[in-house]
This record gives C-alpha cells, structure tokens and sequence, in this order.
C-alpha cells in the first residue's frame, strides 16, 4: 500500500479557531458531566476563561509569527489565512464574546434559563465568526455563516416561554435558510464559472479575462461568475441586515435574549461584513464596475431606512435594531472605498460601534436585572434620578452611536424626548 | 456644638456670595483673562501679520487641527470673549438661586469655546467640528429650562434648522476641499481661483450658504431665532445676538475670497441679505415682549451684514466690520437690559411695562446710548455704520444702488422705531396708576448692570472716536477678508453734504415721525400679516417634521408587518429585480435554446409530473394535498438526476425527500386545518411575484447551460480522483478528500444543530416541570 501523502497544514494559523472550538466541545462535556444544574454560572466563568485562552493563544501566534501589515500566511491549500486583517478581527469578536458572556450571567437565573449550553454556544458561534474572517474561500465562509446561523437560530429561540422569542427564532431560521439558499446556489454559479472556489484564484481568473466594462457582454464564464455574485451578496444582505433583506432585524432583536441581541448586532455584522470584504476585494475586484452601483443604492436604501424607521420606535430594543440596520449602510460605504483606508476605517468603525451598542444593550440588562423591562422609551424617563451611573453610561453610548452616524441617534432620542414631554416626567436625555 | 458647625459657620459667608451672583464674578475672570490675551495680539495684527499654528490630527486625510489668527478673526474672538465676559457677570446677578447654575456655566463655556475655535479654525474640518459644537451647544442652552415643553421644542427647531444646515454645509466644504485641493483655509484664500473655476463652484456656493443662512437666520430660515428666545436672557444677549448667530456671517466673510466675488455670490448674499432685513424689521415693530423684539431686530441686523458681504469691496466689506462690531455692542447691552427688566419687574410685554426711568437709572442710561447707537444718531458708533452702509449701498453699481438703498433706509427707519419701542415704552412712558407688571422695579445688582454700562458707554467711545479706535482693526478685518491690503476711512464727521449724509438724515427723520404717528398702523398691519410672515416657515417647517415622521410610521406599517410571508414577499421581490437586471444588461442570450428540441419521451414525461406536483402546491386546499405535490416535484428531480447519469444524487436526494415528506407529515399533524385562505387579489399579487422569480431562475438556468464553457470541470475529478485520493467512485473522492475539510465543517455544523435542539427540548420540557409559574403568568409574552 503506497502511503497517502497529506499536504501540509499549518495548524498555526487556524489556532484561535481551533483553541476556541476545542474549548466549546470540552466545556460543553464539563457542563454536563462535572457542574450541577445550580451552579451553571460556574460554566459562565468557564467560557470567560476559554475567551482569555484564545486571547493568549492569539497573542502568541501575533508575535510568534511577526503578523504584521502585509503578512499573509495560507493554509489548508489557502482556505484560510493568517493575516493582520484577520487578527485584528479575530480581538474585536473575543471582545465581543467576553462582553456578551460576562452580561449573560445574571441575565440567565434572573429569567429562568440558564442552561450550561448557552457558554458553549456562545463559544461555537465566536469560532464562527473567526473563521469567517480568516476564510478565502466560498466553502470556508458558507461554513462560518452556518455554524455563526445555526447557533444564533437556537439563541434566540432561547428565551422560553416567551413567544416572541420563539417566534423570532423561528423567523430568523426561515428567512437564514433562504439566505443560505441563496449563497450556495451563487457558490454553485460562480464554481461554474471561474472553475474555483478560491478567492485569490476567483480573481485571479477574472482578472485574466477581459475587463469587464458597462456596456460590454462578458464572456459567458464572466456573467455567471457576475450572476453567482449577485446572489452572495443578496445572501450577505441577509445576514447583515442591509435592506430590502433587514425586516427581520427588530423581530428577532426585540425577540431574542438581550444578550443574544446584543452579540448578534455587532457579532454577526462583524463577521459577515469581514467576510464580504474578503470576497469583494480579493475575489470580485476586477467586477467593480458591476458591484459599486449595486452596494451603492443598497448602502445609500439602507441608511434612510433604518434611519428613517428608527424614529417611530418605542421599544428600545427595536430601536437599536434599526440603529444597527443603518449603521450596516454606513459599513457598507467603508468597504466600497475598497482601499486600504476603507478597510481601517472598517476595523476601526466595527470596534466602536461594537463597544458602543454592546454597551447600550448592557444599560438595558442592568435595568432589566432591577426589575424594570426597559423596552419602552417612555421606561427611560427620569432613569437620572434613579440610577445616574446607569443613565450617565447610557448617554455617552447613545451619544457615541450618534457620534458614529449624528441623524439617526440625535433625532431619534429628541424625539424620544419629545414623547416624553407629553406625559409631562421628562427630565433627562 | 457640632464638629460639622465649625468648618460651616467659616464657610458661609463664601458659598453664600458665590451662590447669590458670585460665581459670576470668579468665572468671569476666565473671558476677561482671555479678552485680554487677545487683545495683546491686536498690535502684531494690525500691522498685517497673521499667526497661525497647527497640530497634525488625522494626518492621512490631510486634516489637522489648525488655528489663524487674523483681522477678521480677532475681531471675532475679541467680541466672543468680551461680550461673553459681560455676559458670564451678569448671568451670575442673573441666574442667582438658580439651582442648576453650574449645569448652565457648563453649557455657556462649552459654547465659548466651540465659538472661539470656530472663528479661529484655519482648516474646514476643525471650522466644521466647531461649527457643530456651537449647534449641539445652544440646543442645550435653549433646552436649559426643560421643564417646559415650549423650550424644548424650541430648542429641537433650533437644532433641527442649525443641523440641517450643518449637514449642508459639511457637503459644501466638502466640495470646497475637492476643487481647491486642501483642507487648510490659508492655501484655500491663496487658491481662490481654482475653487470659483471649478465644476464644483455653484453646487458648493449653495450649500455653504445654505450653511450660512441657517445659521445666521436668514430668509427663510429665519422663524427658528424667535423661537430661541425660550433661552434664560443671558443666553439670548450672548448667543442670538452677538456671537452664535453671527457664525454664519463670519463664515460668510472667511470665505469671501474662496467663493465670493462672483456674479452669483453677489447676488444670492444681497437678495436674501436684503429681504432679511427688511422682514426683520418689519417684524419686529409689531411685537410686544421685549426679547421677540429684539430677536427680530437681530434677525434685521443678520440681513444686513450678509447683505454687504454680498455687495463686497473695500466699502461694503468695511461697513459689514464696522456694523458688527456696532450691532454686537448694543444687541448685547439691550438684551441684557430686557432681561434685567424681566428680571426685576417679572415681565417683558411692554404694554404692561411703564416709568422705569426713575425706577431703575443706571440701566436707563446704558438703554439710551444702546437705543441711540441702534438707532445710527451721532455720536455713537451706530451712526458711523450706517453712514458706510448707505456708501456702500448706493455705490454698489454692478448690482442695485437704488433698491438696496431703499431696503436699507426701510430697514434703517423700522429699526429706530423697534429702538423708540423698547427705550420710550418701559422707561419714560409715565406710570399708570395701578402698575400692571407682577412687581415694581428697582435696579439691579450691579453685577447685572454693569455689563449693560460697558457696552453702552464703548458705543458711544467707539463713535466718538472711530477713526482712532475702530479703523485700525477694520481696516485689518477687511485686508484678511478681501486678502489685500485695504485703507478706508473710518469717520464720525462726514465731509460735506454727502449723498450718504443726507440719506442718512433722512432716515433719521423718517424714524421719528414713523414712531409718533406711524407705529400704531404698522402694528395694526404687522398683526394682520403675522400668519403669514411668522408663522408660514414655522408651520412648512413642522410640516416637513410631522411628514417625516408620518413616513417613518408608513415605512414601519409597510416593511415591518411582523409576517414572514410578506418579508418573503419583499426578499423575493427585491432578488428578481437585482437579478433580471443583471442577467438582462449582462447575459448573453445568443446561444440559448428556447425550445425543447430533442427531448425525448420521458423527459416530457418527468417534466409534465413535476409541473402537476407544482400546481397541486399552489392550489391544494388542504395542507396533506399540497405536501404530496411537494414530494412529486422532488422525486421529479430525483428522477431527472436518474436518467442524467448521477446515481449517487439519486441516492441522497430520495432519502432527503422521503425523509423530509415524512417529517412534514409528523409536524401537520400537530398544525391546526388550513382554514383562513388568502384573498383573490392577495393570490394574483404572489402569483405575479412567484412567477417572476420563477421566470428569473429559469432565464438563469437557461442562460448558464447555453455557455459553451472553455474549461470544465469533471476531466480534473475523472483524471485526479484515483491517482491522489484513492478512490474509483469521484463523488466520493470529492466528499472525503478534495473537499475533506468542508465534509468535516459541515459535520460539526450538523453537531451544533444538534446540541442546540437538546438544548431547546430540555429548556421546554425543564421550563413546564421546574416552574409552571412562569409559564402561565405571561408577563413577558408581548
């Protein structure tokens, strides 16, 4: 028997991913087997130490690689990479997981349902998130979107027996699979197509063509791999929440475990944002000419209408869902610039505005934990007078979302200000 | 005697005076040490130099954090500081008691500030930042007493107008910093050209004045500046008159040799400049509380200057310096004087006011130089600007000497009646009888009346002595505005019979007898119009407002119906439009074959059963009927995959179909019977957007089989599968070798499902058993 030679794989570079899943699975048994059903916040604490392990973890290969700008190093014949790019994403989704399990904790008795699961769900989601920004390859990323989906599905059905929350999750899983739909067919088409499901190889395909200019038939491998695009964008539309493909954004947030809300607005887009990146600008640059307008008019719909929706909200949690459905269009406009500023200005804009809207979330679990639902605005008024550190930290992020994009927060929360004035207790804000 | 007793008792004396209008006096010292700073620069400046410094702030967009001081720019942040050290006493005599004084010192500074970098900013980005600032922080000035609904409102109008225009202004410098090629205001006054020869001129030009007529309430923007007066008046004297409002016209003049000088810029700025001041004062007259008065004399003055900056040229420009620095003196004093009537009187509607002159001197004589200069008598400073606006006016040939003399001298005329208003009204109108005011006056603190004084008594210094006092820091303004060196005359006595001279006599005149006999029809007619002059932009400006919000609504109702069938609806919709636009401008549809030629029997055959399973779905009445439409389109497939060479395909492709049939089943069991059918015209919408999308994916499929493709795909598997992976069966080799690690990721996918299920099931089943409480309460079932 001749012996099958592997090719090699550097596990190096899939190492926070691989510490992270690892992690999930061992602790997911752990919570089984070791921790009673009444100490489940111990588990909490666990998943907590897994994010640090990552972290560490991360660390090491940061600087025992060197990764620095221009760094670049595949794997797995170049399914994934390891790269600064997906480092720095790679610390803002740990961020994120440490955030949302640390405001998971007391959220979970205090509504009756704390099961162990949630950590390690929480976990697998992160490891998705981070392989869907090291992936450079359609196969890889459709991976990362489904383990990313298929725990947010069941999160957010998580909030039993609320029916809100089921019927969110429900709508989440009905609408994701028809997105997933979406993206395998435009995978299938742009196989098709450009031969590859390879990003670099996808553009290096294309660029081998003639360049695509309006006006111009493309050749036919061309089109498909135009039309294969088209559809992944769609599916991407979907998962960050651009419109016509965002309706199911303030159902499922307004649904969904506050936690889970708050780590599916900045998880997800991150995630999904990184990924699309990817795609664009390593595998469809030289389509240029047919993405720009079409990410233009969806960037420029997105922005008015989660802008102008936002202003007629009275549920907080549903404001902020429309808040993040505009901030996707103002993302969008960073990876449009498609240039090395563009792609700074993303990282950075992902990082603010995950702190910032985590943060609000956080405001609302704090309420929430005193026993006021703080869902509606109108919950808001004199929020000074009872708890000024709570409503303090609640304006610097409001006004951190509005510094991030002014129309949207500034009218919305004068507006939230104006309503509160006819029921004449409005004091702050 | 109490250990806490011993530290209060010495204490007292301190927190009580700072409490009752001390603080005034500490704080003021901060725009005092500041008026003073600026005042050292005025030697350097006057003899032409500009300073300037610069701090790198985002570097890779060429933004930095740059300040230049110049002669228009002093003249700015000396009256910002000056007047704002006035205004910081007074609000101490003022605010007194005031519980939350800190919270308004806080706001007030912050606008000081964001005033003082905005005038300074030598980069359109800090101006644009700074500019902001002062929006954000009169909102909260106006909004400060927020217990009243009608300052809020006033305070988001005010907001709203200011923001907006912010908005547009960003755009217009934005453009500016395109066609000029930098950020940096000093290379942009040296590039003037570039700018003004650009594409870009005229949409930049509109939005920059949109920017500017917001700000400094001109016509039609100008219904928001009354409105503000909801403001506590030490506001009102520093913001809505002498500085704040006042940003649009410095933005005006700082980029008068950017975008002015041109035909259009001329005359948009003397159009709107001109009907503003008119209107202004025409409003003005027929107002009874003394702050509304002022407010529209104020909005009068704003016309003015963006008038002369229109009319630009050494004359017109040094009549705009003049006049500001004129206007800022008595609106500041005049404000304050209203306020001090309120203040002690506990009312401000004039009709109700009477035979202050006794009551409260001090502040009637600062009233009497303030009215006096507003009105333009010599000797004070307000008659040596309206001597230069009438030069200017009448020599502005390239536009209309005789209509804006007119509008000047109709302004200038209702001006001294407002003047005649707030001075003969309150102060010497013998007391009635029975006073109708809540209190009887009496002089204020000083801290309240020493301000009014300083303004008062530096008209009448200033007008006394122009030409050596005030004509070298104009002439300096005026050299950085028109970027050239400029020597104009700044005088008191004019030299002869001048044309101006006798306008200017006339107007006087005019002003007198209008007061004694005019002023009650121009009340009468002011009254009559007011519905349309005053309130027409305030109500098209809350009907844009409630129009937004009425959309924001229609949006919510159309897009957000909480039904997945009409976001299905929307999804599909929305990817048959951005599809069949891709595939109609970009595919290729020379080679596609229409008909099915050459199909043999059995295609036809699978075709005809898929298409019944498809109608079956569509128009079952019972749930059972449509699944088993369902399920023969599926074996369709299966078979086609059949006949097509696939076996493997057929293999997981039947077991997914039986196995998803048989779960469908399980799951309609436990469904309710399909009772509430949707409507015929419900059905003909899905069925044309069905059919569209049905359409789409055909074109698609049609279009992607007709390519004839250069490189396909199946020789690499054919020829690699064995050699490399081992293995005779390709779809095989393909799963478990070329794509292993794609197998392995979808398997744990499938392993995360799982769990999650389970962990689903358990928090149902754990939720019933545990805790039937939370269950049947349904607090949080929404």
């Amino acid at each position: 028997m001749e012996t099958i030679l592997f090719p090699a794989v550097d596990l190096g570079v899939i190492a926070p991913m691989f510490t992270i899943f690892t992690w999930a699975s061992v602790l997911l048994l752990v919570d089984v087997f070791l921790i009673p059903s009444d100490s489940k916040r111990f588990t909490g604490y666990l998943a907590l130490a897994g994010v640090l392990a990552t972290g560490i973890v991360t660390l090491m290969i940061q600087v025992g690689r060197a990764v620095g700008p221009g760094t670049s190093i595949p794997s797995f014949s170049g399914m994934v990479v390891l790269d600064s790019f997906g480092l720095t994403i790679t610390w803002i989704f740990l961020i994120i997981a440490a955030i949302t399990i640390a405001i998971s904790i007391n959220y979970l008795p205090q509504h009756n349902i704390e099961l162990g699961e949630f950590y390690p769900l929480i976990l697998f989601a992160t490891g998705g998130m981070i392989l869907l920004g090291q992936s450079t390859n359609l196969i890889m990323i459709f991976l990362g979107i489904e383990l990313l989906s298929i725990t947010l599905y069941i999160l957010t059905a998580f909030f039993y027996p609320r029916f809100t929350s089921e019927e969110a999750g429900m709508k989440y899983l009905l609408l994701g699979a028809f997105a997933a739909g979406f993206f395998v067919y435009g995978i299938a088409l742009i196989y098709g197509g450009a031969g590859t499901v390879d990003l670099l190889e996808i553009g290096a395909f294309i660029a081998a063509q003639p360049a695509v200019v309006p006006g111009v038939l493309p050749s036919p491998e061309v089109s498909l791999v135009m039309i294969g695009g088209g559809l992944v964008l769609v599916a991407f539309g979907f998962k960050v929440a651009l419109v016509p493909f965002h309706m199911w954004t303030p159902d499922v947030y307004e649904g969904s475990p506050t936690p889970v809300a708050a780590f599916m607005s900045v998880g997800t887009k991150g995630a999904a944002f990184s990924a699309l990146l990817r795609v664009l600008l390593i595998g469809l640059p030289g389509l240029q000419v047919f993405w720009v307008p079409v990410l233009g008019a969806l960037a420029a719909v997105t922005m008015i209408v989660g802008n102008i929706g936002a202003l007629q909200q009275t549920n907080v949690k549903r404001m902020l869902a429309y808040s993040s459905i505009g901030h996707a269009g103002y993302i969008l406009l960073g990876i449009m610039a498609a240039n090395e500023r563009g792609t700074e200005g993303f990282l950075f804009y992902i990082l603010a505005y995950a702190l910032a809207n985590l943060g609000a979330f956080a405001v609302l679990i704090a309420l929430e934990k005193r026993g006021e639902m703080a869902w509606s605005l109108d919950d808001f008024a004199g929020l000074w007078r009872r708890q000024p550190m709570l409503a303090l930290a609640m304006a610097i992020f409001m006004i951190s979302l509005a510094g991030v994009h002014p129309p949207q927060a500034f009218l919305a929360s004068s507006w939230s200000l104006r309503r509160r004035g006819k029921v004449g207790r409005g004091r702050w804000c | 005697m109490t250990r806490t007793d011993v530290p209060r008792s010495g204490t007292l004396p301190l927190v009580n005076w700072l409490s009752n209008g001390g603080s005034g006096w500490v704080l003021g010292l901060i725009p005092l040490s500041l008026t003073l700073w600026f005042a050292s620069m005025l030697p350097p400046i006057i003899a032409g130099e500009v300073l300037r410094v610069s701090y790198s702030w985002i570097p890779s967009l060429d933004v930095a954090l740059a300040f230049r001081v110049d002669g228009l720019s002093l003249v700015f942040a000396l009256l910002v500081v000056g007047i704002g050290t006035m205004i910081v006493i007074y609000a101490g005599g003022y605010m007194a008691g005031d519980s939350q004084i800190g919270r308004f010192y806080l706001y007030l500074f912050l606008f000081m500030g964001a005033m003082l970098g905005l005038v300074l900013a030598d980069d359109i980005m800090t101006l644009f930042v700074f500019w902001e600032l002062t929006s954000i922080s009169s909102y909260l000035l106006i909004g400060y007493k927020h217990a009243y609904n009608s300052s809020r409102s006033a305070a988001l109008q005010a907001l709203l107008v200011t923001g907006s225009g912010g908005l547009a202004l960003l755009a217009g410098l934005i453009l500016v910093a395109i066609a000029g090629g930098s950020t940096s205001i000093s290379t942009l006054i040296e590039q003037g050209d570039l700018v003004r020869e650009s594409a870009l001129y005229m949409p930049a030009l509109v939005l920059v004045c949109i920017g500017a007529f917001t700000k400094s309430a001109q016509f039609p923007f100008q219904f928001w500046l009354p409105g503000a007066m909801a403001a506590p008046t030490p506001v009102s004297a520093y913001l809505h008159s002498a500085t704040m409002v006042k940003a649009g016209v410095f933005l005006l003049a700082r980029f008068t040799p950017i975008l002015g000088e041109t035909p259009a810029w001329a005359i948009t700025l003397s159009t709107f400049g001109a009907i503003t001041m008119v209107l202004g004062a025409y409003l003005s007259v027929s107002q009874v509380d003394l702050k509304r008065i002022l407010a529209f004399t104020t909005v009068s003055s704003l016309g003015t200057l963006v008038m002369l900056i229109g009319i630009g040229g050494e004359y017109a420009i040094t009549a705009m310096m003049v006049f500001l620095v004129v206007h800022s003196l008595y609106k500041g004093c005049l404000f304050m004087v209203a306020g001090s009537i309120d203040h002690e009187t506990g009312t401000r509607d004039v009709t109700l006011l009477g035979g202050l002159r006794t009551l409260m001197p001090i502040t009637f004589g600062a009233t009497v130089l303030a009215a006096l200069s507003m009105s333009g008598l010599p000797p004070l400073l307000g008659f040596v600007g309206k001597e230069l606006i009438y030069e200017a006016t009448l020599d502005a040939h390239e536009l209309s000497p005789i209509l804006l003399s007119a509008a000047s001298v109709v302004g200038k005329v209702l001006m001294i009646i407002a003047a005649g208003i707030v001075v003969v009204v309150p102060f010497t109108r013998a007391q009635r009888a029975k006073p109708e005011a809540p209190r009887v006056g009496h002089e204020p603190p000083l801290s309240m009346w020493l301000g009014p004084v300083i303004l008062g008594a530096l008209s009448l210094l200033f007008g006394a002595f122009p030409t050596q006092l005030i004509q070298p820091i104009t002439n300096s303004g005026v050299a950085a505005i028109l970027n050239e060196a400029v020597e104009v005359e700044v005088k008191l006595i004019p030299s002869g019979l001048t044309p101006y001279f006798m306008l200017s006599v006339l107007t006087i005149a005019l002003g007198f007898v209008g007061y004694w006999f005019a002023r009650p029809t121009l009340q009468r007619v002011g009254n009559a119009t007011e519905g349309l002059l005053e309130q027409g932009p305030v109500n098209s400006f809350n009907a844009v407002v409630n129009g937004m919000q009425a959309l924001a609504r229609w949006q919510t109702r159309v897009l957000q119906s909480g039904y997945i069938r009409n976001y299905l609806r929307i999804i599909v919709s929305s990817v048959t439009l951005l599809v069949s636009y891709a595939l109609l401008t970009r595919a290729d549809f020379s080679r596609v074959q229409w008909l099915p030629i050459g199909a043999t029997v059995l295609e036809w055959v699978i075709a005809l059963a898929i298409l019944s399973g498809a109608g079956l779905v569509v128009t079952a009445q019972k749930r059972l009927n449509a699944l088993a439409g369902l399920g023969l389109v599926g074996y369709g497939v299966t078979l086609i995959f059949l006949f097509f060479g696939a076996p493997d395909l057929v293999m997981t492709q039947f077991s997914i179909e039986t196995l998803s049939v048989l779960l469908f089943i399980l799951v309609l069991y436990r469904l309710p019977v399909f009772s509430s059918v949707s409507s015929e015209a419900e059905r003909i919408r899905d069925a044309i957007v069905a059919g569209a999308a049905g359409l789409m994916v055909t074109l698609m499929v049609l279009v992607t089989v007709s390519g004839q493709l250069e490189r396909l795909l199946t020789p690499y598997f054919a020829q690699n599968s064995y050699p490399e992976g081992r293995g005779r069966n390709v779809v095989n080799v393909i799963l478990v070798d070329f794509r292993g690690l794609d197998t392995m990721g979808e398997i744990s996918v499938i392993g995360v499902a799982a769990i999650g299920i389970v962990v689903l099931l358990r928090l149902r089943l754990g939720g019933e058993k545990n805790d039937p409480e939370t269950v049947s309460t349904g607090k949080e079932q929404l």
